[in-house]
């Protein structure tokens, strides 16, 4: 049984295919303009890669910011309930699940059967998100796969208190120009973004085991930044963070099908 | 400035000590801290008072005396009439911000999903965050006015539903008692009080099994009276130039009636502050000594920051003559028969501070402001309002046009939170109000 | 015309049913909340509007006086009275309901004065001494009318009023009645637009209007592809376009405690009393809007017996940004349905419909969380 999952996202695009329930095949392109473009560009890579044909696949479910404009998905979900099902097929302890994207951070609560119990959103502001951390790195002129490492060579974290991310970018620069060392400004920098993330963990409540998946799980200082806040270690997963969301929107791919 | 004599300082810390209860930790807390914080300053009648108030709760709660909490805009004469204790609520975040401790209760108040600024008024959310910690008094009964602001209203709503005590809203009306705010008049609008605090009675009569004794009551009326007499003069004596007490003294005024209005402690206090003025003026001392800025202030004092007030004295010699809280503007009133005394209890909520000038239309924030800038001879107006405070901020501007239309004179306003010193920090408002002083008004 | 058009025709700020009353050469007011007693208004011959900023977009005006950090509807009427949008109004009703509405007036008064402008002290409690107060209220407010508007309203005339409104208000109720069908034959959006229609039809002809729609409606073939019942509860909603995205998601909305919904006619008015007595009682002990300080344990009552009543699998609650009334209260409301296991959605949301993408999201989460229970 071939069935796939196509997430469409902000920054980008990502498909799974999965054969009798293990993966087959993946792919991370980067987004373009129109969703359908990116759900196309994600699916043939995938594809490609195990020589096989849109027609092969018996069941796809899109999701992401762009679900609705795949044209060749049979249905829908929200990317949250795929995040969930996706950490929680891989490790069944999971609890809680913490999703940072390109434009938007969530935290998904799942139960001991893997069902979503409760969710936060914070999609009206880049403070937290991918987004947050690509302005950061143009303005100290680095890589953005530069931050992480360099955050954790800071010895005196630097102090960024302003909320939104347009007044932080701001902050950072007259941090530069009193001669603050970068890697303890980057430190503050993945401070804050913790902090922001959080906040939206108070929402649903912490509880163990927690991972964290989406694009910006990959970097390290994101990751330990936010460890030492929670005070808990998050639980790393066999696959990639960022496919994650397409992982899940194949699993349900899986059961539509069964179901069918 | 003389400093607390090492023996009084010494015998309140004594008095400080020794267990007063898990549920009054952060009670007692507020109060070394408060006790610490002002070891420098002269001991003063008022601050004799902010003490006792402190020391009062463990006292009734050792007597088993019936505590009721009322908030920071209710004189709590009746409740000392029937003895009862009054708590009054916001002394928790007035008390902890200087302390900057309000901040722990209002990062726990978000983290239980309780309300964010500023949708919520932060002078009572620390105290859903440290009643859920455990760390707050609960009292007996809870008392709140459900006008004129909706987030204490609101958050009062939630305490009553997570303490399960009982509760008693009163409605302050929104029209005017005497004929001259003309169209906002309405001649019925004492006679609504009265009614309402006379179902106050019964209620509390229930609540703590017993009756109210009417000579009490007479006499504590007398007490509230002869209090607001010494203020009333107090008041007037403040238009003198110079001003003959430092920014702000009138909030002493304010905090001997909202939490001893009715006793003796409260006439006590406020006769020192009314002797005090009239002493100065006789030796001619001024508060601010080369006085040459008066500043009206309608609005709280910015709470977390202790400093501010002497910053503003020292740098550029001016007097902040009173808050919005601390003029305290109730008159005095005939208690010689029980239905006067309800009729002065009446007009004190009616009147009380912050209640009288923003219950009904901006006319009467606006006339208050006005009267204020003519009668003390004022050059500026600063309005740091709160974020969250809606009602308030939004007569802001308008009141801000009015004002600087009749009388000429620059107004500053400025959002900041007088509770939590993150949202705008100390130095942010000092360049604001420097800024402003220093283009516009010198 | 039929029923649907007529409806529609009606949900316009301005329209066709206004500009024919004001064509006989009659008075129209525009109201605040659900608090003010519509019976009086209208028993002086003059249409009562309620207030609404429908098609406001940005609101630079509101914000300077008002400040950003405040509800955006009121914010938002600001604007529009700047605008001009208003201008079909003889004159406003407000109260001070809450506190934003509260300095509305105020700054409306100073900055876009009507020709007309009065306000209500509504109490905010309920008992004996201020269903009397308000009572007291009501009486000088009729009188106020009376003078300015130079027309007598009788006793009659207000007992006929209320008579009519009480019929609409029992047509309502059965309206929604049929809703607690397991194929409800109509939806939240299509209800929500027939109360709205209310405000601009002359009472006669909405009652006309209602009874047809009811016997239409009750033969219909029920909606059956839906995922979820839904309560919709919360502050001032009157864009169907919100209630829409919810019901195209899969969440039918049966019922709602919602400004221009169940809190506008669920009570009804006394006819065997004095009518101002009648309508201070009805008014004041309605069921409650957050700003009612005694009332919580009945509201949330009232919403525990309609999930029970209508079936409902998971409460949404839509609160306005900054509102501190509805903030508090979900606060409440969200830990009673917490305690009883009942799933529900916590939605902020601006008074114009915005970011309906991210609404979207988290409304379909919800819908596929209410699907695997």
């Amino acid at each position: 049984m071939l069935v796939a999952g196509c997430d469409v996202g902000s920054l980008t695009g990502k498909a799974v295919i999965l054969k009798d329930g293990e993966i087959l095949s993946y792919s991370i392109v980067p987004t373009t303009p129109k969703p359908e473009r990116t759900a196309r560009n994600a699916m043939n890579e995938a594809l490609k890669k195990e020589n096989l044909s849109l027609d092969n696949i018996e069941y796809i479910i899109g999701t992401g910011y762009g679900r609705v404009k795949i044209p060749f998905a049979n249905s829908e979900t929200s990317e949250l309930t795929c995040h969930g099902k996706g950490a929680y097929s891989l490790v069944q302890s999971i609890r809680t699940i913490i999703d940072v994207g390109g434009q938007d951070c969530k935290v998904i609560k799942v139960d001991k059967n893997g069902k979503i119990l409760d969710f936060a959103m914070n999609d009206k502001c880049a403070a937290g998100t991918g987004r947050f951390l690509e302005v950061m790195a143009r303005t100290l002129e680095l890589k953005l796969e530069e931050l992480g490492p360099i955050s954790l060579l800071s010895k005196n974290q630097a102090k960024i208190t302003a909320q939104c991310s347009v007044f932080a970018e701001t902050e950072v620069v007259s941090l530069m120009a009193d001669g603050v060392e970068v890697a303890d400004i980057v430190a503050g920098i993945h401070d804050a973004i913790a902090s922001r993330i959080m906040s939206l963990i108070y929402r649903v409540g912490l509880e163990e085991d927690l991972t964290i998946t989406g694009g910006v799980a990959k970097n390290l200082g994101v990751v330990a930044y936010l460890e030492k806040r929670m005070g808990v270690k998050a639980k790393k997963l066999s696959v990639d963070p960022q496919l994650i969301g397409a992982l899940g929107a194949a699993l349900i791919a899986k059961e539509k099908l069964k179901a069918q | 400035m003389k400093k607390l004599d090492i023996e009084i300082y010494n015998k309140y810390k004594k008095l400080g000590r020794g267990n007063w209860g898990k549920d009054l930790s952060m009670w007692k807390m507020m109060y070394m801290g408060i006790l610490y914080q002002r070891k420098d300053e002269e001991f003063t009648t008022i601050l004799e008072l902010l003490f006792n108030i402190f020391l009062d709760l463990p006292k009734a709660r050792k007597e088993g005396k019936t505590i009721i909490m009322h908030p920071f805009n209710y004189g709590p004469e009746i409740f000392h009439a029937m003895n009862l204790e009054p708590l009054m609520q916001e002394l928790f975040s007035v008390g902890l911000a200087p302390l900057h401790l309000n901040e722990t209760y209002i990062d726990f108040s978000n983290k239980i999903g309780f309300g964010d600024n500023p949708t919520l008024c932060n002078a009572q959310r620390p105290l859903i965050g440290s009643f859920m910690q455990g760390a707050a008094p609960i009292p007996d009964l809870l008392f709140f006015l459900s006008t004129p602001c909706n987030s204490l209203a609101m958050t009062y709503q939630v305490f009553e539903n997570l303490a399960k005590i009982p509760a008693f809203n009163m409605d302050v009306p929104y029209w005017a008692y005497e004929q001259q705010a003309s169209e906002f008049y309405d001649d019925k609008t004492v006679e609504y009080m009265v009614k309402q605090i006379k179902d106050l009675i019964s209620w509390l009569e229930q609540e703590s099994k017993q009756k109210l004794n009417y000579e009490n009551f007479q006499q504590t009326m007398k007490n509230v009276n002869q209090a607001r007499e010494y203020i009333l003069e107090f008041n007037e004596l403040l238009k003198t130039v110079p001003c003959p007490m430092p920014s702000q003294a009138g909030f002493g005024n304010y905090l001997a009636m909202v939490t001893r209005g009715g006793t003796d402690d409260a006439v006590k206090a406020t006769k020192w502050l009314r002797d005090t003025a009239v002493e100065n003026i006789k030796n001619g001392i001024a508060g601010v000594p080369d006085e040459k800025i008066r500043i009206a202030w309608p609005y709280t004092h910015v709470f977390f920051d202790a400093d501010l007030l002497t910053w503003l004295e020292e740098t550029f010699k001016a007097v902040v003559i009173m808050d919005l809280l601390g003029f305290y503007q109730v008159l005095p009133h005939d208690t010689s028969t029980i239905d006067k005394c309800y009729e002065s209890l009446a007009l004190g909520t009616l009147d009380f501070s912050m209640v009288g000038t923003c219950r009904g239309p901006i006319e009467y924030y606006i006339e208050f402001l006005l009267n204020y800038v003519k009668d003390y001879k004022i050059d500026c107006v600063i309005m740091p309002m709160q974020f969250a405070c809606k009602h308030a901020y939004a007569m802001a501007r308008v009141t801000s046009e009015v004002v600087r239309e009749e009388t000429g004179i620059p107004v500053l306003i400025f959002g900041c939170d007088p509770y939590d010193s993150r949202e705008v920090t100390s130095e942010a408002i000092r360049t604001r109000i420097s800024e402003f002083l220093t283009q516009i008004v010198l | 015309m039929c029923m649907m058009e007529k409806i529609e025709q009606a949900i316009p700020l301005f329209n066709n049913w206004i500009a024919n009353w004001k064509n006989e050469g009659k008075k129209v007011l525009g109201y605040f909340c659900s608090y003010i007693p519509e019976e009086i208004i209208y028993a002086a011959d003059i249409l009562p509007i309620r207030m609404r900023a429908r098609g406001c977009t940005d609101t630079p005006m509101g914000d300077a006086y008002m400040t950003p950090t405040t509800c955006s509807f009121t914010r938002c009427c600001l604007e529009l009275a700047n605008r001009k949008q208003y201008d079909f109004l003889d004159g406003i009703i407000s109260c001070n309901c809450c506190d934003q509405v509260r300095r509305l007036y105020d700054n409306l008064r100073y900055k876009t004065p009507f020709p007309y402008h009065y306000i209500i002290g509504i109490p905010g409690y309920v008992s004996n001494t201020t269903i009397d107060w308000f009572k007291h209220e009501l009486s000088k407010f009729k009188k106020k009318l009376e003078y300015e508007f130079n027309i007598a309203i009788s006793q009659e005339k207000l007992k006929k009023t209320i008579y009519m409104y009480n019929k609409s208000r029992t047509l309502l109720k059965e309206l929604y009645m049929l809703r607690k069908r397991d194929n409800p034959p109509v939806s939240g959006t299509e209800i929500i637009k027939i109360l709205l229609a209310g405000i601009s039809i002359p009472r006669e002809q909405f009652n006309e209007i209602l009874e047809l729609e009811l016997k239409q409606i009750n033969k219909k073939n029920g909606i059956s592809d839906y995922r979820a019942r839904v309560m919709l509860v919360g502050s001032m909603l009157d864009e169907p376009e919100y209630i829409g995205i919810i019901e195209n998601l899969g969440g039918l909305v049966v019922i709602d405690s919602l400004c221009f919904g169940t809190r506008y006619f669920w009570d009804l008015v006394d006819e065997t009393l004095d009518p101002l007595e009648a309508l201070a009682k009805r008014y004041l002990s309605k069921i409650s809007c957050p700003r009612m300080t005694d009332g919580h344990l009945k509201r949330a009552e009232f919403m525990m017996d309609m999930i029970k009543e209508f079936k409902v699998d998971g409460v949404i609650f839509q609160r306005m940004k900054f509102c501190p009334l509805w903030w508090a209260e979900i606060f409440m409301l969200r830990n009673k349905l917490k305690e009883d296991h009942i799933p529900f959605l916590d939605l902020e949301r601006e008074y114009v419909l915005s970011g309906a993408g991210a609404m979207k999201t988290r409304v379909q989460t919800f819908m596929e969380i209410l699907e695997t229970r």
